[in-house]
């Protein structure tokens, strides 16, 4: 178990590539549901005023 | 248009677009989500460490399949962009808008793990050779993309110039492609040639071509998501909104 | 296709087409400062400028490596595996992919006596990807 983690002094570049990856695509996935669910509040405040 | 099925003719209505689409995206994010997670973890526990790179090689499961779709996603921009020019076709210039973040993360994804990747294995983390230059080129391409819409305030000019620099950029592609061809480099050959030899490992195939084809469904997934945004703010005045907005439609 | 569109499409490939010829045209008349690094025939020709920081690449010469008795010097030579053949003098650690008889790029200078002064030592690794030769595992299983 140790050894998937360092990688033989490897494991810093593998593992920091890996998470860089998986932020920037859960970033890339989420933001248009983001922004709608933004879009929908914004304009349901502005029928109730 | 009549050549096409109901279900086809009904997406180039902004309305049944948006309505129908979600539905997609929904599959899309599950099957590239599934497949990266099958091809990552593969490529990290189950295939043995390069001969000689030893353990750094994995992170290739993650830039090659990055960098391909960083270049094929400029490609369809282009592509867009004619389409946009010669027809005018109005999801030509949703599509435009939607696909170029996407563009840009990936191709500053390409770029950052190559620099990681750098470290280990050339010893330096960035090098001004001619593959790189020209990856670090398509990144400012795709930031003008994105910034000329908001320079712009003419949608439709912005538009047209958009399609413009998406297709003169395009000539920057075969140059990415060829550069380790025609220049001496210090990044290396392409190890897969579409109508070619493929000079990686048969056990490391696997895991290689189930990231890369689950980064292609996931791009296809994120910028669909991206043109169901872009779609409703550019309608957000008309009539079949609003039941959206108070919950009555999905 | 109606007229004006053919019209438009004509234009935009023409945009295309032109651009692209124009920029490879360029391109090739600006290879020699495009190449990252200079190749070992082009060294021993004289190609090259002498005492400027240079970069020079090509293969690492099979049984060249002398390493000094102390410190981190090192002493290998560039080849093209045709002809040319240049030394090169380092100090310092080389990357762990450095290895004879595979690619490298050093940055330095070239001095008057045809010997390279590395002040960096870059590692080019190839294209293919290979898992570790099977023998040690076979011997284990059967000895």
């Amino acid at each position: 178990m140790m050894e998937l983690l360092t990688m033989d002094g490897h494991g810093i570049y593998v593992w920091s590539t890996y998470i860089l990856t998986a932020i920037v695509l859960i970033g890339l996935g989420t933001f248009p549901f983001i922004q709608l669910r933004r879009f929908k509040q914004r304009n349901q405040e502005d029928i109730e005023l | 248009m009549k050549f096409l099925p109901l279900w086809m003719q009904r997406l180039a209505s902004p309305q049944y677009f948006f309505l129908d689409i979600k539905v997609w995206i929904v599959w899309l994010y599950v099957l590239g989500v599934v497949g990266l997670l099958v091809g990552s973890i593969w490529g990290l526990a189950f295939v043995p460490p390069e001969r000689l790179q030893g353990n750094s090689f994995r992170i290739m499961f993650v830039h090659v399949p990055v960098a391909i779709f960083a270049q094929i996603v400029y490609i369809s921009i282009a592509v867009a962009g004619v389409v946009h020019l010669v027809w005018k076709l109005k999801m030509a210039d949703v599509y435009m808008a939607a696909a170029a973040p996407v563009g840009f993360w990936l191709t500053a994804l390409a770029l950052g793990s190559g620099m990681i990747w750098g470290m280990p294995t050339w010893g330096t983390p960035w090098e001004w050779d001619a593959r790189i230059v020209t990856t670090f080129i398509l990144l400012i391409l795709y930031l003008g993309l994105i910034v000329l819409r908001q320079v712009i305030p003419n949608p439709a000019r912005a538009t047209t110039a958009l399609s413009i620099l998406a297709i003169v950029g395009a000539i920057n592609i075969p140059i990415i492609k060829y550069s380790v061809v025609w220049f001496e480099t210090l990044h290396q050959p392409a190890s897969i040639e579409l109508f070619g030899d493929i000079s990686i490992d048969k056990i490391y195939r696997i895991p290689l071509f189930t990231n890369i084809a689950s980064v292609f469904i996931l791009t296809a997934g994120i910028i669909l998501a991206n043109m169901r945004y872009v779609t409703i703010l550019r309608n957000a005045s008309k009539n079949w909104v609003q039941p959206w907005i108070q919950g009555r439609n999905r | 296709m109606k007229p004006h569109r053919r019209r438009r499409l004509s234009i935009v490939l023409f945009l295309f087409i032109g651009g692209l010829t124009t920029v490879l045209i360029t391109i090739f008349a600006l290879a020699n400062y495009i190449n990252h690094f200079y190749l070992p025939d082009q060294v021993v020709s004289g190609d090259v400028p002498i005492e400027r920081t240079i970069r020079a690449g090509g293969f690492v010469k099979t049984g060249s490596v002398v390493r000094d008795s102390t410190g981190l010097g090192v002493t290998f030579d560039i080849t093209d595996r045709v002809s040319s053949t240049f030394s090169v003098r380092f100090e310092g650690i080389l990357p762990s992919l450095f290895r004879e008889d595979k690619g490298t790029v050093v940055v330095g200078r070239l001095n008057a006596d045809g010997v390279f002064d590395a002040t960096r030592v870059l590692a080019k690794h190839d294209e293919n990807y290979e898992p570790p030769e099977l023998k040690g595992m076979v011997e284990q299983v059967d000895p």
